[in-house]
């Protein structure tokens, strides 16, 4: 995709944001009733969405318009398969690191979610490198933010070790 | 004179050494690794403060805001990969003497010119700050907005190419921030019948999610894609720079160290802009200009001084006006907000022994960081040695753990995966996130403030133009915006031009 076509597409998918917003704006938030003068509860966020929509069109208008000289010619602008393969990993990972955290806590749940990450993900098959990485990240967090700092950490609802 | 004995009192404290060692190590490594930034480990070390008490809580992240600044250096000479953007006129003179078998000596002046540049510019802040909270005391909600919308018009520095991406990631800032309980009237706004989101996008959780949540994706996609960077960096000790030869440098020191501070007080500005700044005011005034970019200690010297009193000169409008001009200084006010301290005007008047903690925990951060980099030099070198990939799994660990720690819900966390996904996609889109987190950080003042300015003037406009603060701040926001659309144009018309020519 070329980097005028790029433009495009986020200005597009910008401007149904906006659209979308206001519409929300206008449906869900009630106006101050009674008080000519007062900027009610609406009137920022809808300022704001309108703010956005007109940027947006700004920007579409721009990719017809002026070429960025730095992106002429960018690459970079296509999805390939690494960029679609590392979203999903990370979102995965974070998904699952969640519901594990809300069932096993923190300990469990980050010695657990990190080694099946380091095997199954990232291919490691260092027994030394995922036992380390993943048990040193959950017991070292643990000492240092959660029982040195104080720092409260999640506790799971099935298993609650630590 | 009270205030700083009990300000020294309280700063003596194992919690605060604790805090401040704590702080300056991390800020160090995410310094010391290219691609890590400041920022980032600002936004993650933020949320392990909420435990902590103000004192330590300011420690750890002041320490983490000059750690990585500091740290940049460190790749900048061995490797000549800038750790941080501040570092890139570093390389230049730094990694040639790192060639040259001079890489301890190298860091050695950069570490020491980066504490002379740090401690001169807070002398410079301490003055100054005083003056300009003097006259903001006056300020009402019509002239702090005035004000806040001049902190926006920074933007355009932070938007780096496209001053109307720029915008949109303010704007998307600052719906983010709408959402949630509204200020004046407490009405729930797009939060969708859930009580949890009645309290809004917390600040923090939003910073890590945008920094350091593309970070790691970026990671993975360059080490699935095999052009992760193999970083080779061999073992290296720190030589101190003897005193003759910081002398020989005074003037170079003098002059980056002031040139760091204006630029750190000129909000949207920053640590590259100084150092590059210094660094050709140095070969200017060099005798041997010719040597600059050879391997010459003036090359490192004004560099270093310079970004690092920008950390001072940052300080200025952040503890003055309660702006921020970068996004780190960002990210300190959404934690000093956290802590229940409001930088301003008014903390100078009602809460002189905070401002003067801030002066002692900024001094003592400088020398932590200072004597941490001289003798752990060897540790951030192995930190630079550890795969991008293996990183950015921690990074996301810590991610989950800070947005957690902030409210204790795992909402907090999926907030920030949403954020975090969101913030890719918007640098995929070439919209800067830095500009998002100033439309995070001003947003709630600014809808406040011009609403509470509409109330008291019965909804007439004409309360924003009849005083004089107000329009000097409508004037130099105007002033801003316009400098940046003409320079962005010139720098546009030239490129073309020079593609043109080649073609």
């Amino acid at each position: 995709m070329s980097p005028s076509n790029s433009d495009r597409v986020a200005g597009t998918i910008l401007l149904l944001f906006a659209g979308i917003w206001i519409a929300g704006v206008v449906w869900t938030i009630p106006d101050v009733v009674g008080d000519g003068g007062r900027v009610g509860p609406r009137g920022f966020p809808l300022a704001m969405g309108v703010l956005l929509a007109v940027l947006s069109a700004l920007m579409i208008l721009g990719s017809f318009t002026v070429a960025e000289p730095d992106a002429i010619g960018n690459s970079a602008d296509r999805f390939d398969r690494a960029e679609v393969w590392a979203l999903i990993s990370t979102f995965g990972f974070l998904g699952g690191y969640v519901a594990l955290l809300l069932w096993f806590g923190f300990v469990m749940a980050t010695a657990a979610a990190t080694a099946a990450f380091l095997v199954f993900v990232l291919k490691k098959r260092s027994p030394p490198l995922v036992a380390g990485v993943s048990l040193g990240l959950a017991f070292g967090i643990w000492l240092i933010l959660g029982k040195a700092m104080g720092v409260y950490l999640p506790h799971g609802m099935i298993v609650d070790w630590f | 004179m009270d205030a700083f004995i009990t300000a020294l009192h309280a700063a003596a404290t194992w919690q605060v050494l604790l805090a401040t060692l704590f702080g300056s190590l991390v800020g160090l490594i995410f310094g010391a690794i290219p691609g890590l930034t400041y920022s980032m480990a600002l936004a993650m070390v933020l949320p392990i403060t909420f435990g902590m008490g103000n004192e330590p809580a300011i420690a750890a992240m002041l320490s983490t805001y000059i750690g990585g600044m500091t740290g940049g250096a460190i790749s900048a000479i061995l490797i000549g990969v800038p750790g941080t953007p501040s570092a890139a006129a570093t390389v230049f003179d730094g990694h040639k003497l790192a060639k040259n078998n001079q890489a301890s000596l190298a860091i050695g002046t950069a570490t020491v010119a980066a504490g002379i540049g740090g401690i001169l510019s807070l002398v410079i802040m301490l003055i100054s700050v005083q003056v300009l909270a003097r006259v903001a005391l006056a300020f009402g909600p019509a002239e702090i907005t005035a004000l806040v919308i001049f902190g926006l018009s920074t933007i355009c520095g932070l938007a780096e190419r496209s001053i109307v991406r720029g915008m949109i990631g303010g704007v998307l800032g600052l719906m983010v921030m709408s959402i949630g309980l509204d200020p004046i009237d407490g009405v729930a706004r797009f939060t969708f019948g859930s009580t949890t989101m009645l309290q809004g996008v917390d600040l923090l959780v939003a910073m890590i999610g945008l920094f350091a949540v593309p970070h790691a994706i970026r990671a993975f996609v360059a080490w699935r894609g095999g052009h992760e960077p193999a970083i080779e960096a061999g073992d290296v000790s720190v030589a101190l720079p003897s005193m003759r030869l910081m002398w020989s440098h005074r003037w170079n020191l003098l002059r980056s160290g002031l040139i760091g501070t204006v630029i750190g007080a000129i909000p949207g500005t920053g640590g590259p802009i100084a150092a590059f700044l210094a660094y050709d005011q140095a070969k200017r005034f060099h005798k041997h200009p010719e040597r600059m970019g050879e391997g010459d200690l003036a090359g490192v010297v004004a560099p270093e001084a310079a970004n690092h009193a920008v950390t001072g000169g940052a300080m200025i409008p952040l503890l003055g006006l309660g702006i921020p001009g970068d996004p780190a200084t960002a990210i300190i006010l959404g934690g000093l907000l956290i802590h229940g301290i409001q930088p301003g005007p008014l903390l100078f008047a009602e809460k002189p022994a905070v401002i003067a903690n801030i002066y002692v925990l900024f001094v003592l951060a400088y020398i932590v960081v200072v004597l941490l980099q001289l003798y752990g030099v060897r540790l951030f070198v192995r930190a630079l040695r550890v795969p991008a990939h293996l990183l950015a799994v921690g990074i996301l660990v810590m991610c989950a753990v800070g947005s957690f720690a902030i409210r204790n819900t795992l909402f907090d966390v999926v907030v920030m995966m949403v954020i975090g996904l969101a913030g890719y996609f918007l640098l995929r889109a070439r919209i800067p996130v830095a500009p998002v987190l100033l439309g995070l950080v001003l947003g709630p003042t600014l809808e406040r403030e011009s609403r509470t300015a509409l109330i008291m003037s019965e909804g007439h406009l004409s309360i924003f133009y009849s005083s004089l603060p107000a329009l000097l701040f409508f004037g130099l926001a105007v002033l801003v915006i316009g400098a940046h659309v003409i320079g962005n144009m010139r720098a546009r018309n030239r490129a073309l031009a020079a593609r043109t020519g080649k073609a």
